[in-house]
C-alpha cells in the first residue's frame, strides 16, 4: 500500500510524500489528492476500529483536519501513510475510551456485509461441512460483531491495519510505537482469538 | 512455535524459519489446526466489504478548513515537533480536565503579562476555584463542530445518570452538568465541559451538598432540560423560546451589538435556570459596557434564584466580587477622565485609562482608548509608551477573536520595537507565540517561546511562564506527557516555584 519515498512513483503519478511538501507550499490542490488517495482507507480503518460508521466518517473528517493543521510540520523521513494512520489509530482509541458507557456497541452494517450463497459455500468447502452446519451470513455477521468487540482495541486495530490495510508488521509497528516483534505477537493472539470466539458461535 | 504460525500465514516469516514451520506443521495436528484456524478468521474477515462515505470529504474538509483558516495561511513551520510526537493522543482524562484549567490559566495569564508591561499591577486569577472554571466553560468560543460537543457532552452526563447515586459527588456533578448542558447551546464546547465536569468529580467542593435529595431532584430535572437542549442542537431545530432568546443575545453580542444583546437577556428566563443564565450573561454585558453597578444589582437578582450552596451560587459570588472590583476601576477611570479636560499629560491619562479599562474587562472601551491615543502625533517622549499602547491594542483585538489584525500588529511590533525596545519586542513576540496557541499552530508557538526563554537575563516570572506554556502545548496539544511532565519538573524548583505559573506547573506535576 506503501508508496516510495521520491516526489514520483516509476509511473509518474505523485507520492504522498512530495503532496504534503506541495501542500505545505500552499497547495490545496495536493491536499485534495490526499483526502481523495486516503477517505475510503481511513473511513474503513476507523469504523471497523469502533464499529460505528457514521462516526468513523466524523473522525475521517478529523483526520484530515489534524493532517492539514499539522501538514507543515510532516518529517519527510516518515511515510505519510504511517502518520495518517497514526493519527485516525490515535483518535479511534480516544473514542472507545470516551464511549465507556456503551462499550459493547459494534456494529457491521448490512450494506457491507455479504448475503448469504457464495459465502456459506466457501466456508462448507472450506471445513467439510454440510449446509445446515454453517450459520447464515447474517448470524456470521453477528457473531463477528461480537468477536470483534471483545477483541483489545489495539490488537483489533493491528488486526485491521494488516488483514484490510495490508500493512506489514513494521508498518504496524511504526504507527504503534512499538516493534515488529511486539506486533507479530499481538497479531497472532488477535486472530486466534477471533477464531476462538468464531467457533464458539459455531461460525468455524 | 506458536506466534511463528501468523507470521508465517501473513507471509511474514523470515526464510531461514519458514521450512522449519512446515516441516513442524507437517508433524503437528495441534499447529495445523491453529493455521487453519487462523486463516479461516482472515477469510470471515475478508467478506467484510469497504464502505464508501457517505459525503465527499474534499468538500466537508475544505469547508471546515476555510472556516478555520479565514485569518491567514499556513505557513511552513520553523523549527519541526518531532513527527511522531503522539498526534491526537489526549491523555487521561484527568489529565486533560487539569490541562483545562490551565489553559484557562493561560487565558487569563495572558493579559497578565500586558497589564505588567503597562505597568499596572497584575493580580493572579483565581483559576483553581470552581466558579471561575465554570465560568470559563460557559465563555468557551471555540466550538468547532456543536453537535459532537453536545453528544460528547451527552455520553458524559449519561455516564454521571448511569452511576449517580444519592450522595455528594453526583448531587454536583448533575447540577452542573444540567447547568452546562444549557449552555451547551450556546456555544460551549461540549468535550470541554466534559474535562471541567471530571474537574469537579476530583474537586472537594461536592462536600457541601451531603445528602441533599432535593439537589438531586433538581439536578435530575436540570439533566432533562439539558438533554432536551441537547437533542435539539443535534437536530438542528429552533430552540425553545427562552433558550432560543439566549442564543439571539449571544449572537448580538459575538456582532458587538451589545445594547441590543442586553435588551434581549433582559426579556429572557422565565425558567429558573435560564433566567439565572441569562442575569450571568446580562451582568457580563454591563460590565463590558463599565456599567459596573448595573451589573451588582443583577447579580443581585441572580444571588435570589439561587440555592445555597450550589454552583451557581458560588459562580454568581464570582462574579459579583469581580464587579464591585470593576465599580471601584470605573470609578478610577471617571476620575482620570475628568483630568482629560485639562492636562498636559494627556498620553499618560489616557494609558491609564486603557490599563484600567483591560482590568474591568471592557476589551471594546480599552482598544478605544488606545486608537484615540495612536491617533496623536507621536512625541519623541513617548516611543516605548505608544509601543506598548499599540500592543495593547492588538492584545485586546486577539481577546476579541480578531486574529488576523492582533497577529499583523504582534509582528509588526517585533519589527517596529527591535533592539531599541528589547522589552516590549518581547512581549509582542510572547502574544505572537500566544496567538498561535490559540489558532493551533503549536510548532510556531514552540518556536516563539522557546527563543524567548533562551533570552538572557529574562526575570523568574517570564521564564516559567514562557517554559509552562512551552509544557502545556505539549501536554494537551501534541500529547506527549513526557516531555511536559519534564518541563514542569523543572519549573516546580528554585526560583520558579514561586512564581504562579512555577506554583501551576508543581499542581500539574503532583497529579497522577
Amino acid at each position: 500500500m506503501l508508496e516510495g519515498v521520491g516526489s514520483e512513483t516509476a509511473a509518474g503519478q505523485r507520492t504522498d510524500e512530495g503532496l504534503v511538501k506541495s501542500f505545505s507550499e500552499g497547495r490545496v490542490e495536493a491536499f485534495e489528492e490526499l483526502i481523495r488517495r486516503y477517505q475510503v482507507k481511513i473511513v474503513n480503518f476507523i469504523y471497523r476500529a469502533i464499529g460505528d460508521f457514521q462516526r468513523a466518517e466524523e473522525l475521517t473528517q478529523e483526520t484530515f483536519m489534524r493532517v492539514f493543521r499539522t501538514g507543515t510540520r510532516f518529517d519527510s523521513r516518515y511515510r505519510f501513510s504511517t502518520w495518517i494512520y497514526t493519527i485516525a489509530k490515535n483518535l479511534s482509541s480516544n473514542e472507545l475510551r470516551d464511549r465507556s458507557r456503551n462499550p459493547e456497541s459494534y456494529n457491521i452494517r448490512e450494506a457491507d456485509w455479504p448475503g448469504d450463497g457464495s459465502f456459506v459455500a466457501e466456508l462448507v468447502s472450506a471445513r467439510t461441512l454440510e449446509p445446515h452446519q454453517v450459520l447464515t451470513s447474517r448470524e456470521m455477521k453477528a457473531s463477528l460483531e461480537t468477536a470483534m468487540s471483545s477483541l483489545d482495541p489495539d490488537l483489533r486495530m493491528a488486526l485491521v491495519m494488516k488483514e484490510f490495510d495490508h500493512m506489514t508488521y513494521t508498518e504496524i509497528a511504526h504507527v504503534f510505537n512499538s516493534s515488529a516483534g511486539t506486533v507479530k505477537s499481538w497479531l497472532y493472539r488477535a486472530k486466534r482469538h477471533l477464531a476462538t470466539r468464531l467457533k464458539e458461535s459455531e461460525v468455524l | 512455535m506458536q506466534p511463528h504460525l501468523g507470521a508465517y500465514v501473513d507471509g511474514e516469516l523470515e526464510e531461514a524459519l519458514r521450512g522449519d514451520v512446515e516441516e513442524h506443521l507437517q508433524e503437528c495436528r495441534p499447529c495445523r489446526e491453529a493455521v487453519r484456524d487462523i486463516r479461516l478468521a482472515s477469510a470471515v474477515l475478508g467478506k467484510w466489504k469497504n464502505a464508501q462515505p457517505d459525503v465527499s470529504m474534499v468538500e466537508t474538509v475544505g469547508r471546515r478548513i476555510r472556516e478555520e483558516q479565514r485569518w491567514g495561511e499556513v505557513r511552513p513551520a520553523g523549527r519541526a515537533i518531532r513527527k511522531g510526537d503522539g498526534i491526537g493522543r489526549e491523555g487521561t482524562f484527568a489529565v486533560r480536565a487539569l490541562a483545562l484549567a490551565a489553559a484557562i490559566l493561560l487565558v487569563l495569564g495572558a493579559g497578565f503579562m500586558v497589564w505588567q508591561s503597562l505597568g499596572g499591577v497584575g493580580k493572579r486569577p483565581a483559576a483553581e476555584t470552581v466558579a471561575s472554571l465554570g465560568r470559563a466553560a460557559m465563555t468557551i468560543d471555540k466550538v468547532e463542530d456543536l453537535r459532537d460537543g453536545g453528544l460528547a457532552l451527552q455520553g458524559v452526563i449519561g455516564d454521571r445518570l448511569a452511576s449517580a447515586r444519592p450522595d455528594v459527588d453526583a448531587v454536583v456533578q448533575l447540577e452542573v452538568a444540567g447547568t452546562m448542558m444549557e449552555t451547551a447551546s450556546d456555544a460551549a464546547q461540549g468535550s470541554d465541559v466534559g474535562k471541567i465536569l471530571n474537574m469537579l468529580g476530583k474537586e472537594s467542593v461536592a462536600g457541601r451538598l451531603r445528602k441533599d435529595m432535593d439537589a438531586l431532584a433538581e439536578a435530575a430535572g436540570a439533566f432533562g432540560t439539558a438533554l432536551v437542549t441537547l437533542e435539539r442542537v443535534a437536530a438542528d431545530e429552533p430552540s425553545s423560546e427562552d433558550g432560543g432568546l439566549i442564543d439571539e443575545a449571544m449572537k448580538l453580542e459575538e456582532r458587538g451589538e451589545l445594547e441590543a444583546a442586553l435588551e434581549k437577556f433582559k426579556v429572557a428566563g422565565q425558567d429558573r435556570l435560564l433566567a439565572i443564565r441569562s442575569l450571568l450573561h446580562e451582568a457580563g454585558l454591563e460590565m463590558k459596557l463599565e456599567r459596573a453597578g448595573d451589573a451588582i444589582e443583577t447579580l443581585k437578582k441572580a444571588l435570589d434564584l439561587t440555592k445555597p450552596d450550589t454552583f451557581n451560587r458560588e459562580l454568581v459570588m464570582e462574579l459579583k466580587q469581580r464587579a464591585e472590583e470593576a465599580m471601584v476601576l470605573h470609578g478610577k477611570i471617571e476620575v482620570l477622565r475628568g483630568k482629560l479636560v485639562n492636562t498636559e499629560n494627556e498620553f499618560e491619562v489616557l494609558s491609564e485609562i486603557g490599563n484600567l479599562q483591560v482590568k474591568a474587562g471592557n476589551l471594546t472601551g480599552a482598544k478605544e482608548t488606545c486608537d484615540r491615543i495612536i491617533r496623536q502625533a507621536a512625541d519623541p517622549a513617548h516611543v516605548e509608551g505608544r509601543l506598548r499602547v499599540r500592543l495593547l491594542r492588538a492584545w485586546c483585538l486577539r481577546e476579541m477573536n480578531r486574529y488576523a489584525p492582533a497577529f499583523d500588529e504582534f509582528e509588526s511590533l517585533i519589527t517596529d520595537a527591535g533592539e531599541a525596545y528589547p522589552d516590549v519586542a518581547m512581549l509582542a513576540q510572547y502574544e505572537r507565540a500566544k496567538t498561535f496557541q490559540l489558532r493551533g499552530r503549536f510548532a510556531e508557538a514552540v518556536d516563539d517561546y522557546t527563543d524567548l526563554s533562551n533570552t538572557p537575563g529574562i526575570s523568574p516570572a517570564f521564564y516559567a511562564a514562557l517554559e509552562f506554556q512551552v509544557g502545556y502545548i505539549f501536554l494537551h496539544d501534541i500529547g506527549d506527557a513526557g516531555e511536559a511532565a519534564k518541563i514542569f519538573k523543572q519549573l516546580d524548583q528554585g526560583a520558579y516555584r514561586d512564581q504562579p505559573f512555577g506554583r501551576l506547573a508543581a499542581e500539574l506535576v503532583s497529579m497522577p
